[in-house]
């Protein structure tokens, strides 16, 4: 009957209720070890994110480069220690095409999933030249989503950690509570992953991701880069000022995680509207993992906490 | 939850649970604050001796509390900020409870610190906030608008902990903030405070890695202004403040996790551990010196150790974590108190002593807990007050008295009190009877003769109760459902008492039984929807008692279930959100969707849902009179709010339910969520009250009367509507006539006065009709159904819940004789509603609180000793004459009693609309109330008492100044001071009834008193001596009174009024012939002030 691992977990009910009175479910016998289950999962997410933030993940496998237009490939930058040019890969962004439409615009290239020593190449279309800028090394610029997600987790880690060893639960209420908590950690560190931030274009401004280039971003370009489900997206945008006297009603844009061509917004003492977006995406392997992770942990703590009800439905009402 | 309702709560004897999760002392050291898992903030009160009592549960948050802070200098306002998981913050007045402010920001904070530099800042200063963000958020205390962010150069990461460093020697109050990486930095505050409110962006000016992960606290030494503690999970340290270089490490013993810590003086410090214990060290230099170990490019020695002096822990079942906070002493009464908060609700307090030291061997002392306190305690030691609404049912069990209720449902429409029981017996009972047993004193005699239903068929618990009428008119009036945590559903025929069909879903408990909106329909029937909570949903179909299917695939619990009317399709929404769509005739799964596309399929849904009702809108009102009800059913489909569900939705639900119950009480189960804990609040609408007592024209004499006023009225009615459309007014400008209409049950009845009514009503035209019931958002139908009995006891038992007994004896005989109401057990749990859904709720024992009223027992339900004085100053500016019209006294007994407590709820109402004024203002009152003051400002520019005296006129309708009679004035004014003195709604309420009552009752005693004269002065009353030479001339005037023939009078002021309100300023032209009709009505004697006292009381709006 397993009847031990649930005394375990609710233990002061263990004399007043006899086991035997539980129906047999299944696989009721609640194996208790599910924390360490947990547990492992949970590091399993916060070793994925501790690698892959501050060092650099192995690329994915490179693409072929087929169907990119005039895709041009870098030079290698000179950096010491890794042999970029092999690490160098163009990523495909079908969504960059339907998007454009045109016939031959920028490719943006991303190197590295990891935002240290990324290289974007935008070609313009006005005037044909080619727009090179990395990250600046001197600055570590983090995904905030990737680390809002780590700090979750962390959280997560820090809930289910910060007790002695040998704790025992009292009442399984205490431990629904606990899952509650580990869960709203968990569930907020899974949605920063597959939710990325609505943005206005002002905020895509402001933020720090423009400056964080070498050299710096033409003053017409805007970028952004964040995450979707497991995939690392990046968007240019081009922008013209639209002239004081136009006669186009000027019409600020919302907020929107893409905007389209048109949208218009107003930064510094400038109206300056949207007549180009560049998206690309490169789908990164361990960000797959790490959802698969979450949703398997998710369900895991769930699982301990409809164990525990239908435990506590079938003992006295009150103690819970 | 509007302002105008009174609540009184019915505790029970459990307490509900409140898991501890943020704890914090008030500067005064009267208040401790704790924020709960569950949502709700409690106040409990720290007397001088340290012993701890719990004063009020205040609701608000819907999810769990993280942190709580002082949000003013608290010697000024007693302000105190709380932030919640799902970002909502509020700022609570702790001596009232009453919710200041309160905004929603996307962030989740989990500190706060409060910041204010006076010569430097205007406004009430800042709230620095850190959490689930990158950086420091610069909060408005007031407003708490955001006003600005620090940020941080290097690698921006949420932040743990904070403090603010005051440092004399620097003269610079700095930010010291410590990172989740473990990086600590510094900003400048006192400095940057323009720059700030420039909107420059504000740098770090340090920072420095600490190489510790988990910091839970950073505190500065301000005694030795050098030191530096700053506690990680795992060990603590301290720092030099002046180069942040290391002076000293101490790490945990295996299995324990460092929680927070403070500096106790200067090198001596104190730790507290997440399980409970502290220690208080004594930090020693270890005899060398810096300047012996230069910076040779080594890390410096460690200079310090620690020396353990005193140690605190807890003995008895403990439960994880802890929340602990240290309070400093600041003045001679106060204390060094460190103070514990647990999960299971019980907080300890140690008293520090201020020199602590260790025993003579060096070994570490063992500081005893000096108080340690629940809220059950409090409920223990109060039992008397922690009535429960169905405590009577433990009489009827034989033996020990064990019924625990598990699920309970209001009926308004039959004011029914189903209860469904742990054993599996449902108890219906009547609710306003079954109140009054608890609460009264005379309760126990009501006990016998309660009526009461038992049903009996459940084998389990039952935990769900549904009336589903209650939500659409159209099901059958004695269907009663209910599920029990044996996965059987029943429904019921519950004027029969039987069983009509016994559902067996073979799922889980069944946790919540909902019916599908009205634009649902499967052949021509509403579908009944079971959620259970093995996360399946059960369909059932109550017209052909047959089950239609059971959706078992979902993985997570069920949150939300939408319909979608034109495919047959059910919703599911999960708590992982992924989203389950059912086919209903068949069964099957029709889809599954996750992230992205789930939200957009609900949110395409609630659309669906919605559209319906809105296109039909001006085709045929008749949908749109249900449209409160959907829209409430509508949320309460969304069980359990989703970051952290706390109160199961009852916080929202609650609120659309005070907004759509239509009667004038209803009475609200309320359940917390991680046990079976619940309890009842009473709602009594005051306004609805007024109204449905409002008497009604009878007398054949006014027959001609209402005639010749129906074409004015019907006018007058014209222009409501337009009103109401242009000035939005929804509720005030048509209560007139809805309360005409609901006043019919109640009038004792000529027919022909009915009739009156009726042909006016029909005069005016259907089409009317139903806009004044679409403005009115509330169905007419279940108010009608109170019958004039339930109102009367209704309002008698608001009455003697609100009364502050025991004060003088005689006083409650004679109330107990003349208003016929029962004196109360023991003090009532009173709630304050702040604002929609923002109130408290005193916890029994709350009288105890007040350390005067302490050893006085024989006051029962004085709220506080200020009561007495307000309500003397009252009286002495009452008018010479009695307040209340009294003129059938000797003729018919119960009409009288009626009148009095007409009279009496109308002021309270007057007092409770004054005070609560500030608060309406700032939520938006009527725009039709600032139109009148701006009619009033032209009127009379330059009166200082202006406010005043428009809000004045806007109660009487808009009337000329220049009738208000003096007296009357300056007890508006006296009301209003109170409201500018800080004097809580609940004091002012209770002063003005003691008075009034006091008034009231003493022209009752007249004829004792005339033929004995020396009991008066037994009485001992003072202000019985010291009103009497105004009693005489009171008589005099009662005298008049009862020459005049006041019953067709009243219904002519009553008619008149109604186009005075409505027409208000507006149509002055019809205002006049109108009030030619009550000047020829009123008796020539009548004296002036008696005639307002009677027409202000008569309108609806006061």
């Amino acid at each position: 009957m397993g009847g031990h691992s649930v005394c375990y977990l609710c233990k002061c009910s263990l004399s007043a209720h006899s086991h035997t009175s539980a129906p047999s479910r299944g696989e009721l016998p609640l194996s208790w070890p599910l924390f360490p289950f947990i547990c492992l999962f949970l590091l399993d997410l916060s070793s994925c994110f501790l690698t892959s933030l501050f060092i650099p993940c192995p690329p994915p496998p490179p693409s072929n480069g087929q169907g990119i237009g005039n895709l041009r490939p870098l030079p290698p930058p000179h950096r010491s220690g890794w042999g970029l040019s092999h690490h160098t890969h163009p990523v495909s962004a079908p969504g960059s095409r339907a998007q454009s439409g045109q016939k031959q615009e920028g490719i943006p290239l991303l190197a590295y999933p990891s935002l240290a020593h990324q290289d974007v190449n935008l070609k313009m279309p006005r005037n044909n030249q080619l727009l090179h800028f990395a990250f600046r090394e001197d600055k570590q610029w983090k995904l905030q989503q990737i680390q809002d997600a780590r700090n979750h987790v962390s959280q997560a880690i820090y809930l289910l950690d910060n007790r002695d060893e040998n704790y025992q639960f009292r009442t399984g209420a205490e431990v629904l509570k606990l899952m509650d908590a580990v869960m709203l950690q968990l569930t907020r560190a899974r949605n920063r992953l597959t939710t990325p931030a609505t943005l206005t274009l002002p905020e895509i401004a402001a933020s720090g991701l423009t400056r964080m280039f070498a050299p710096a971003l033409p003053s017409d370009v805007l970028v952004n880069v964040y995450i979707n489900l497991n995939k690392l997206c990046l968007t240019v945008y081009q922008l013209h000022a639209l002239q004081p006297n136009s006669t186009k009603n000027f019409r600020p844009s919302g907020g929107s995680v893409l905007h389209s061509p048109g949208a218009m917004f107003e930064w510094g003492s400038q109206r300056l509207e949207v007549s180009h977006v560049h998206k690309v995406e490169s789908v990164i392997p361990w960000l797959n993992d790490a959802l698969v992770f979450f949703t398997v942990s998710l369900q895991l703590c769930q699982q301990l906490k409809d164990k525990i009800s239908v435990f506590s439905s079938y003992w006295s009402y009150r103690p819970f | 939850m509007r302002p105008s309702l009174q609540v009184v709560a019915l505790w029970g004897k459990k307490a509900p649970s409140h898991s501890i999760t943020a704890i914090m002392i008030t500067d005064d050291q009267q208040t401790i604050v704790t924020g709960s898992q569950e949502g709700q903030l409690c106040l409990w009160n720290l007397s001088p001796e340290l012993k701890i009592s719990a004063k009020e549960l205040l609701f608000g948050h819907s999810a769990s509390v993280t942190c709580l802070a002082r949000a003013r200098d608290f010697s000024k306002q007693p302000y105190v900020i709380s932030a919640a998981e799902n970002g909502e913050m509020c700022v609570w007045n702790v001596t009232n409870g009453q919710c200041v402010e309160k905004a929603t920001l996307p962030y989740r904070h989990t500190a706060i610190c409060y910041y204010h530099c006076s010569f430097r800042m205007t406004g009430e200063g800042w709230l620095l906030c850190c959490g689930e963000y990158q950086d420091i958020l610069i909060v408005d205390a007031k407003t708490l608008t955001l006003v600005h962010t620090f940020t941080s150069s290097q690698s921006p990461d949420w932040i743990n902990c904070m403090c603010i460093v005051h440092s004399m020697r620097i003269q610079e109050d700095s930010l010291l903030v410590v990172s989740v990486a473990g990086e600590l930095k510094v900003w400048d505050l006192s400095s940057s405070i323009s720059s700030i409110q420039e909107k420059q962006d504000i740098y770090e000016k340090e920072s420095k890695f600490l190489d510790s992960l988990n910091c839970r606290t950073i505190r500065f030494c301000t005694y030795t202004e050098r030191l530096l503690l700053v506690v990680f999970s795992k060990c603590w340290k301290v720092y030099d403040y002046c180069d942040f270089s290391l002076l000293c490490t101490e790490v945990t013993k295996s299995g324990q996790f460092f929680a927070g810590g403070e500096v106790l003086a200067a090198h001596r410090i104190i730790i507290w551990t997440e399980d409970g214990h502290s220690y208080i060290y004594q930090l020693l230099n270890s005899g060398l010196s810096k300047s012996i170990y230069p910076a040779d490019g080594r890390v410096l020695k460690e200079t310090i150790y620690p020396h353990l002096l005193c140690s605190t822990s807890v003995q008895e079942n403990k439960s994880l974590p802890f929340v602990m906070g240290y309070m400093n002493e600041r003045k001679e009464p106060f204390y060094k108190v460190l103070f514990s908060g647990e999960v299971s609700g019980r907080i300890t307090l140690w008293h520090i002593p201020d020199v602590p030291i260790s025993q003579f061997d060096g070994s570490p002392r063992e500081i005893p807990i000096t108080t340690t306190w629940t809220l059950q305690d409090n409920f223990d030691k109060h039992h008397i007050m922690s009535q429960s609404i169905i405590d009577y049912f433990y009489g009827f069990k034989d033996g020990a008295g064990t019924v625990v209720v598990t699920s309970s449902e209001y009926v308004p429409s039959l004011d029914k009190l189903v209860c469904g029981c742990e054993d599996g017996t449902i108890f219906i009972t009547q609710a306003l009877h079954a109140a009054k047993a608890g609460l009264l004193e005379g309760g126990s005699l009501l006990k016998d003769s309660l009526p009461h239903k038992v049903l009996k068929g459940h084998h389990q618990s039952v935990i769900s109760l549904l009336y589903p009428h209650g939500l659409s008119s159209k099901l059958d009036q004695s269907w009663l459902v209910s599920g029990d945590r044996d996965s059987c559903v029943i429904l019921w025929d519950i004027f029969t008492e039987e069983i009509l069909h016994k559902f067996f879903l073979e799922a889980g408990p069944v946790t919540s039984l909902l019916m599908s909106p009205e634009n649902f329909r499967l052949r021509s029937n509403q579908v009944l929807c079971c959620v259970c909570s093995d996360h399946s949903v059960a369909l059932l179909h109550l017209e052909e008692k047959r089950a239609l299917f059971c959706a078992r695939k979902h993985l997570f619990p069920v949150r939300m279930i939408k319909w979608h009317s034109v495919e047959n399709f059910l919703i599911v929404g999960c708590a992982d959100d992924s989203v389950y769509i059912w086919e209903i005739e068949t069964g099957t799964l029709e889809r599954h969707e996750t992230g992205e596309r789930a939200r957009i399929i609900l949110n395409c849904c609630d659309e669906s849902q919605f559209v319906k009702p809105e296109s039909v809108f001006s085709v045929a009102s008749e949908t749109h009179k249900h449209k409160s009800v959907e829209q409430r059913s509508s949320i309460s489909y969304q069980f359990g709010p989703i970051p952290c569900p706390g109160l199961q939705v009852e916080s929202s639900c609650k609120v659309a339910d005070a907004k759509s119950f239509s009667g004038p009480y209803n009475v609200l189960p309320v359940k917390t969520k991680w046990s079976n804990i619940g309890f009842h609040i009473l709602l009594f609408d005051l306004e609805n009250l007024v109204e449905l007592l409002l008497p009604t024209p009878t007398c054949d004499s006014d027959h001609s009367n209402s005639f010749y006023g129906s074409e004015i009225l019907r006018r007058a009615r014209s222009t409501v509507e337009k009103k109401t459309l242009t000035l939005k007014r929804n509720k005030t400008a048509c209560g007139p006539l809805s309360a005409e209409a609901q006043a019919k049950p109640i009038s004792e009845s000529s027919a022909q006065g009915d009739n009156s009514i009726t042909f006016l009503e029909e005069n005016d035209g259907i089409k009317r009709q139903k806009k004044m019931k679409s403005s009115k958002k509330t169905h007419p139908k279940p108010s009608r159904k109170f019958d004039a009995n339930l109102i009367i006891d209704a309002a008698k038992l608001l009455l003697s819940c609100l009364l502050p007994w025991g004060v003088d004896k005689e006083l409650d005989n004679l109330c107990i004789k003349h208003l016929n109401i029962w004196k109360l057990q023991g003090p009532v749990s009173l709630g304050l509603a702040s604002n929609e859904d923002h109130f408290s709720l005193m916890l029994p024992g709350w009288d105890l609180c007040n350390a005067e009223i302490k050893k006085d027992y024989s006051k029962v339900n004085l709220f506080s000793r200020k009561v007495l004085d307000l309500s003397n100053k009252y009286i002495s500016t009452l008018p010479n004459q009695a307040g209340m019209p009294r003129r059938l006294e000797n003729n018919c007994d119960s009409l009288q009693e009626s009148n009095a407590i007409v009279y009496l709820l109308r002021r309270v109402f007057l007092v409770n609309k004054l005070v609560n004024m500030p608060v309406e203002l700032s939520c938006g009152i009527d725009s039709s109330f600032k139109m009148e003051s701006l009619h009033n400002k032209v009127k009379s520019p330059g009166n200082d008492i202006l406010h005043i005296s428009s809000f004045y006129s806007y109660l009487r309708n808009g009337k000329n100044e220049s009738h208000i009679p003096e007296a009357d004035m300056s007890l508006l004014k006296l009301i209003s001071c109170w409201r500018d003195q800080s004097v809580q709604v609940t004091e002012a309420i209770q002063a003005v009834l003691l008075a009034e009552v006091q008034q009231h009752m003493k022209t009752l005693r007249k004829i004792p008193i005339n033929s004995q004269p020396e009991s008066k002065t037994e009485n001992g009353n003072y202000e019985m001596i010291q009103m009497r030479p105004k009693m005489e001339r009171t008589e005099e005037i009662e005298l008049q009174c009862i020459t005049d023939n006041l019953p067709p009078q009243t219904s002519a002021s009553l008619v008149k009024h109604d186009s005075n309100s409505n027409s208000a300023n507006f149509q002055d032209n019809e205002d006049m012939p109108d009030r030619c009709v009550v000047e020829e009505s009123e008796s020539p004697g009548e004296p002036g002030h008696h005639s307002w006292i009677a027409k202000m009381c008569f309108c609806k709006l006061c």
